[in-house]
């Protein structure tokens, strides 16, 4: 990889997005705006053009502005409310408003049709202990409130008696794992960052939750901003970095303007910025929105969109923990995974590893949509099985409806079917069947809903946002999509339809670059597994839930 | 970083930094690739060059991934072979074309030789990915039907010939080779050096001189350097019907490694030209007129004595070319030396 820097005449870390923001008008970037911005950048004009259009929300000269929207995402396009009322809006990608489908773009404005929460929406409360969820129904999101319960303190305590070790200690004794998806060890994460070579370092936080079925970051962005902030100042103080990044999803604007009142509150109280706490230690936050990309949540991509290139996964070894960000060493974790070390620095490792069941440590937020009485987000013990996540929490399926599948996460950790209730979610028991926790999301259908119908959508998604790097994903979705056009309906059936499914599905998952074209081919096999009759019945245009029309 | 690896149970010295892929073609093992220009980054899109490496749960990009020392690497097995074969299904599906006129024209393009050594066919129909780009460039032809989004192209454009007069633009199956604001390349910082064309490994860039003259079948190529100045790149003329049709980079040259600029690559066309010069001209009466080269030396040695004896060696600069060789250079001014008496010489290469 070749040698990288951001521009020595700017102090921002990451200008381009920034940048590309500042100069787009109404979403529209014009050839005089990105001339002048490739000028000042440095850039060859065709590599930002490049960059700039990859993105759903930068419109260029010439495209159709995009002003209104509707999500016919594998979410929205359960609650049947889409077609109908909405069916002359074009598409966007999911925004995360699982729990209030369908969900609606209305000029950089992101809303329910269905409630008026958007964002702020708050999280049902647990019978057991909460860690994250603990004071997020307090009336208020100012700095006060937040310290008034020990909010900073282990920021504090750990820069004035520098007592790295323990909290090093304390961290992989909890065995807090990324909950992004991946579920890397924390402290190994941030070890190897501080003993990496190189420097200026950066801690990364990924606020990029594009999964569809998967909206556990939100209540924190909008609701905890503190939290998180304190959680990335200890990153970058145990990690060597005084810089740290939030890329924030396009999706979630009005978590910018939260996040961006905590920081002006916290560097005014000294608490961010310059001599952290009157220690030497400085760390500096940034917020970067992205443009709309559900890959720019894998962390190589969400690199790449932070130097201003476009969007690519990298090709990995070598990790961010020695080549990060412009090719320094960078903590990239998750919202939740982040949260988690303020609580468990304050409540220590045991108290951490109690939360969990079965052997499993701590909480996790679990998104839960589609056709169960109560959608949203739940934090709950790792380990609790599937059948008390989705039918006490969730409240199951509407009356009279009985359950008939469900994924985990969001639409990228696979699809189960009812016999499954029993599962324990955890980082362990799914790989059994083949499937993963991944980010926590989970999606319910219901008897009236058609499986098939619904992977197609899945991969309608991953069609919208594979990147277009890889040669299996790029094309693997589109024939993927159409094969599952041709079983529902909607277009020609060719002869050996699953075998053509199941040749593309296994070499995706083995030979795509990223996690998003690995991932695809899960709910394509789960169908094929689980729903092996229904899948053979649209071979015979029969849909038995009466969605797909033929 | 020294020591040995193992590629398909033959052993392998490590070179730091040296790809799986160049390390395999070191002993033989040629593993298949389409995306792969070993002059510049790789970029691991094709993800043909799959291997296993012992100890990964997921097969690796070769051309992406140095050989380490005691790694154990398998290049082919039935899940290498099954996945390549389906990949190049896809990558075939997405150019359902007709014909190749490269291939027809101009010489096998990689990727339907290597569908025809792995005896792939289109087993995936679907929607195709790209469209010809109309471009009144006098070079180059942009026909992104052929596309199969390898991004050799724009990586070479911007990494070798540090042009950047292309990238990949939009996203996913509707992603694009474009110029800044997807105009033509005479608009862009193109400097038609034509490696892109060079390096593309389907029809999707050809060379528009060369389409039209023959059937691929028809011609020879004849190494030769090229005359234009005195970096002496390598380069194959294609001949067809004593006529030379068109230039391919000499890939093996020591010189170039297969990159030219505008003029070896599509200058060579004044082989031909109705307008060049056949014999010596001399100016008579204001009119430039034909004359044998012993009328031409005769007045160039009359006129030069003439001024040395009215001016003196003094009155003489003389200026040689890059484009000749460093023994004519070396001639020439010993000729200003020794001939004309002067030490007014010069090349046009010191600058």
């Amino acid at each position: 990889m070749k040698e990288l820097r951001p521009n020595p005449q700017s102090s921002d870390p990451a200008p381009f997005l920034a940048e590309l923001h500042r100069v787009a008008k109404g979403g529209l970037l014009s050839r005089t705006a990105l001339e002048e911005l490739a000028a000042s950048l440095q850039t060859p004009l065709a590599d930002l053009y490049s960059a700039a259009s990859f993105y759903h929300y930068f419109k260029l000269d010439g495209d159709e502005p995009l002003g209104e929207g509707v999500c016919r995402g594998p979410v929205c396009s359960l609650s049947g409310i889409t077609a109908r009322a909405h069916f002359d809006l074009p598409s966007i990608s999911c925004p995360g408003l699982c729990d209030q489908a369908p969900a609606r773009y209305d000029r950089g404005d992101f809303s329910s049709a269905a409630s008026s929460d958007g964002g702020f929406r708050l999280p049902h409360r647990a019978n057991g202990e909460e860690a994250l969820f603990h004071h997020i129904r307090a009336p208020d999101r100012r700095l006060e409130s937040y310290r008034r319960n020990d909010g900073y303190g282990m920021l504090l305590n750990l820069v004035q008696n520098k007592s790295d070790d323990d909290a090093f200690a304390a961290l992989q004794a909890s065995g807090l794992s990324g909950r992004g998806g991946a579920a890397f060890p924390l402290a190994l994460k941030w070890r190897a960052v501080r003993d990496a070579e190189g420097s200026p370092k950066y801690v990364v936080c990924n606020a990029d939750e594009g999964e569809p079925g998967t909206f556990k970051d939100r209540p924190i962005l909008h609701l905890q901003p503190h939290l998180l902030l304190e959680a990335m100042a200890i990153a970058g103080y145990l990690a060597g970095a005084n810089v740290g990044i939030i890329y924030l999803r396009y999706e979630y604007p009005r978590a910018y303007d939260v996040l961006a009142k905590a920081i002006g509150e916290a560097e005014e109280e000294g608490l961010l910025g310059s001599n952290v706490g009157g220690s030497s230690f400085c760390f500096q936050i940034h917020i970067r929105r992205g443009a709309g990309s559900y890959v720019c949540g894998e962390e190589s991509a969400l690199l790449n969109s932070l130097e201003g290139r476009r969007p690519w996964p990298r090709e990995r070894p070598p990790y961010p923990t020695s080549r990060g960000l412009w090719g320094r060493p960078t903590v990239v974790n998750n919202v939740e995974t982040l949260c988690f070390v303020p609580l468990i620095l304050r409540h220590g490792a045991d108290w951490f590893g109690s939360l969990g069941r079965g052997g499993s440590s701590g909480t996790k937020i679990y998104s839960v949509s589609g056709r169960v009485c109560r959608p949203g987000n739940f934090e709950l013990p790792v380990g609790i099985s599937a059948r008390e996540l989705i039918m006490d929490y969730a409240g199951g399926p509407p009356s009279g409806r009985s359950l008939k599948a469900f994924t985990l996460g969001g639409i990228s950790g696979g699809l189960l079917a009812s016999e499954h209730l029993s599962l324990s979610l955890d980082y362990r028991s799914p790989a059994k069947h083949g499937v993963f926790l991944g980010s926590g999301g989970v999606i319910v259908l219901d008897d009236q809903c058609c499986v098939v119908d619904f992977v197609r959508s899945c991969v309608l998604f991953y069609e919208a946002e594979s990147c277009g790097k890889c040669t299996p994903c790029r094309i693997g979705t589109v024939r993927l999509r159409e094969l599952l056009d041709g079983l529902t309906g909607r277009g020609n059936l060719p002869s050996g339809v699953r075998q053509q499914m199941e040749k593309i599905s296994d070499t995706m998952g083995a030979s795509s670059a990223c996690g998003l074209g690995q991932s695809v081919p899960l709910v394509v096999s789960g169908m094929g597994r689980f729903f092996a009759e229904e899948l053979r019945e649209h071979t015979q245009r029969k849909c038995r839930a009466g969605v797909c029309r033929f | 970083m020294k020591g040995k690896a193992r590629i398909d149970g033959r052993s392998v010295d490590c070179v730091p930094g040296q790809s799986i892929v160049a390390a395999a073609k070191g002993i033989g093992i040629a593993i298949p690739t389409l995306c792969y220009d070993p002059r510049v980054e790789p970029s691991a899109t094709c993800r043909l060059c799959l291997v296993k490496v012992k100890g990964r749960r997921l097969p690796v990009a070769a051309c992406a991934h140095a050989l380490e020392p005691e790694m154990e690497v398998t290049s082919e097995d039935p899940d290498l072979e099954s996945w390549r074969r389906t990949i190049l299904a896809l990558a075939l599906s997405e150019n359902p074309a007709a014909e190749c006129r490269r291939c027809a024209e101009i010489g096998p393009c990689e990727l339907h030789a290597l569908a025809k050594k792995l005896a792939v066919s289109p087993v995936f129909q679907g929607a195709a990915s790209g469209r010809f780009k109309e471009d009144s460039n006098p070079f180059i032809r942009r026909d992104y039907e052929q596309c199969i989004y390898c991004y050799r192209c724009t990586r070479v454009c911007g990494e070798l010939e540090q042009a950047h007069a292309i990238a990949p633009a939009g996203r996913g199956f509707k992603s694009r080779i474009a110029t800044f604001f997807d105009g033509g390349l005479l608009e862009s910082s193109c400097t038609f050096c034509g490696q892109c064309v060079q390096t593309c490994p389907t029809g999707a860039l050809m060379d528009k001189k060369m389409l039209g003259k023959a059937r691929a079948t028809e011609a020879t190529k004849v190494r030769s350097v090229c005359p234009f100045c005195g970096t002496g790149c390598g380069i194959e003329l294609h001949v067809a019907r004593g006529r030379v049709i068109g230039v391919t980079p000499d890939w093996n040259a020591p010189v170039n490694q297969g990159s030219l600029c505008v003029k070896g690559q599509f200058g060579l066309d004044f082989i031909h030209s109705p307008e060049r010069l056949t014999t010596p001209l001399i100016r008579r009466n204001g009119k430039l007129t034909a004359a044998t080269w012993d009328e031409a030396y005769g007045l160039i040695v009359g006129k030069f004595q003439q001024i040395k004896d009215e001016s003196g060696p003094g009155a003489f600069a003389l200026w040689s070319s890059s484009r000749g060789t460093s023994e004519s250079n070396y001639l020439m001014q010993k000729f200003a030396r020794a001939v004309i008496g002067t030490n007014n010489i010069d090349n046009c290469a010191r600058t």
